[in-house]
């Protein structure tokens, strides 16, 4: 078991440190750089002046040598220093990082825990009017536009019915109302966000249960009188979890675009937004930072599936 | 075109034609696939007729009042240059169907090309393809797209360029699976033994077998595709000389409390654009293999 994951952690590796190095050059390749866009409408900005800034950072050197020095700083944990935030981009994705995973985390729950059960009833009612309705639910689901979706919740939650705020930091509304105002600001942003997932979880779950429903060790069960809500939840979810463990681990990337837009409808200050602003900045640290939180974190999520189906199916061994 | 012994080309036209009526006819049986169509041919129409539907330039300013309600002379009311919406979100198909429709095809021709060179050739070949494909999996690829497009030009081609590139690796996998099939059939192994060429072996004989797949998979990435664009655009990344749905919504973000119309149309017709290509895919799909599994979306 654990040789496994160490063996996983590093076939992943070379998979991370190429991604890096491709956005590396791509970012390095692309017109204009931070130093420009920081003495940007500046008055008496001199050539002395951004060279010496360009020297500070190390942006004079060849791109292989900051390469090099950049891999081997962040191998030490450093990733190194943002401009635009005056901080160590270490701090300043610290700072960001809870709102995001509490958005995605929210999401990823609602999404799986109200899939699981309308596939599971879907499932064992096929063809009924509330299987249809999951039916019809799921396809709209799957083709709503993330960020659309959040502003129709605002436009009919927040400004028509004024049952609920209309973004604002969870963090904050602790300190206004207490943890109900938490909640309250948290509803918005988990439903637009985890509604695609909800979608693709429901419909995958349904077709498993239906097709293990039809199993012959099903049959034998329901004979030797195991009761229905056993052979539901005992016998067939079980083994029907298992692909929809592979959405969440394939999709966990879709979800963090996901957060981002999320996070521009309500404006949220998570990694998401400062992604967009540090694009926008050409923050170099800070994007690179937030490249290699994402694809660790894509790398860790899918490893960790992985030991899930090992939980849900027994005879799945790693070794 | 070399004939089979016995087959005459009148009747492999009858067969073709006979075929075609089948597959009409179970598509047909699919309420969701005829919507999606109904939903397409609507949406290139008004692509097309874009300039006569639209009474208005999407782009001029002051055509109506400031954020107007929906009203006879604006259906859609304005936006908060008053600015008409109806024509922005009819000029919209235009931008939203060709970036779509030309970010899939080039991801099918890419996807087609690597899928079957990987699936006919095998060993090494196919061990590095895969690779690729994986790598580009494994990219956050919105994230991707949103690096290129602002870092270089946020033109529609490039946009376009940018989602084919990084779309590929479905269709691949696809087509690579069905040719691992393909290849030991008997027809490749008389094509070989006459000594066609490869090239002509995959493109000529293989490739016409596994245009359904290609097809299939095609409409899911056109809607994939819609909404990556409309995502860019609604982060302000999109093509600035164009009025697309994305750019509206980014418009509207900022007025949502005074002005629904201004995010509820052009929302609208993305999701019924887009769930139009996903209803298509599925009837595709269907139509194709009425016996066989759905493609599995990812």
């Amino acid at each position: 078991m654990w040789t496994y994951i160490i063996r996983r952690l590093l076939q992943a590796i070379p998979l991370i440190l190429l991604i890096l190095v491709t956005n590396f050059i791509i970012l390095h390749l692309s017109p204009g750089d931070p130093v420009s866009f920081y003495v940007q409408g500046g008055t008496g900005v001199t050539e002395e002046f951004v060279a010496q800034m360009r020297a500070q950072f190390g942006l004079d050197k060849p791109l292989g040598v900051q390469l090099a020095l950049f891999l081997g700083n962040a191998i030490r944990g450093d990733l190194g220093y943002s401009l635009y935030y005056q901080q160590s981009v270490i701090e300043v994705i610290g700072a960001r990082m809870s709102v995001t995973f509490l958005l995605v985390g929210c999401s990823m729950a609602f999404a799986v825990i109200v899939g699981i059960t309308l596939g599971v009833f879907s499932g064992r009612n096929p063809y009924s009017v509330v299987d249809r309705v999951n039916t019809v639910v799921a396809v709209l689901g799957y083709s709503i536009p993330v960020f659309w979706f959040g502003q129709v919740l605002i436009i009919l939650f927040a400004v028509y019915l004024k049952l609920l705020p209309t973004g604002g930091t969870p963090i904050a509304a602790i300190g206004q109302g207490g943890i109900a105002s938490w909640f309250r600001s948290l509803v918005l942003p988990t439903l637009a966000l985890g509604v695609v997932q909800l979608a693709l979880i429901a419909r995958i779950t349904r077709a498993n249960m239906l097709e293990i429903l039809g199993a012959d060790y099903i049959t034998t069960a329901r004979a030797k009188g195991v009761s229905e809500r056993a052979i539901t939840f005992k016998h067939a979810l079980r083994n029907a979890i298992l692909p929809v463990l592979t959405v969440i681990g394939v999709d966990f990337g879709t979800l963090l675009t996901g957060a981002m837009l999320t996070e521009t409808v309500f404006n949220w200050p998570g990694l998401g937004r400062m992604m967009l602003d540090s694009l926008l900045r050409r923050d170099y640290p800070v994007l690179m930072g937030l490249l290699i939180v994402m694809s660790v974190g894509v790398v860790l999520l899918n490893l960790l599936t992985d030991l899930l189906y090992a939980y849900f199916d027994p005879r799945i061994v790693y070794t | 075109m070399t004939l089979v012994h016995g087959e005459y080309p009148a009747t492999r036209i009858g067969r073709a034609a006979r075929s075609a009526r089948a597959f009409w006819r179970r598509f047909r049986k699919n309420r969701g696939a005829v919507f999606g169509m109904a939903v397409f041919v609507v949406l290139v129409l008004a692509a097309v007729f874009a300039d006569s539907i639209s009474r208005y330039d999407p782009m001029e300013p002051g055509v109506g009042p400031t954020l107007g309600p929906p009203s006879g002379a604006h259906v859609m009311g304005t936006d908060n240059l008053g600015r008409d919406i109806f024509s922005g979100v009819i000029h919209g198909a235009r931008v939203s169907l060709l970036i779509g429709m030309a970010a899939a095809a080039t991801s099918a021709v890419i996807g087609a090309i690597v899928g079957a060179v990987s699936g006919y050739s095998g060993g090494w070949v196919d061990d590095i393809l895969m690779r690729g494909c994986e790598l580009f999996q494994a990219m956050p690829r919105f994230l991707f797209a949103l690096v290129i497009v602002v870092f270089f030009q946020n033109s529609v081609w490039n946009i376009v360029i940018v989602i084919g590139i990084l779309s590929w690796p479905r269709t691949a996998r696809m087509v690579r699976a069905e040719f691992l099939r393909l290849r030991e059939m008997d027809y490749v192994l008389a094509a070989k033994a006459i000594g066609m060429t490869t090239r002509r072996i995959i493109f000529k004989q293989m490739l016409p077998n596994v245009m359904h797949i290609i097809l299939v998979t095609g409409s899911l990435e056109i809607g994939s595709a819609i909404l990556t664009e409309a995502g860019l655009s609604f982060l302000g990344a999109g093509d600035p000389n164009v009025m697309s749905w994305g750019r509206i919504l980014f418009n509207a973000q900022r007025f949502l409390r005074r002005a629904w119309w201004f995010s509820v149309f052009p929302g609208s017709a993305i999701f019924l654009t887009v769930l139009s290509f996903n209803l298509l895919g599925d009837g595709l799909n269907d139509a194709f293999n009425p016996r066989l599994k759905r493609i599995r979306r990812q």
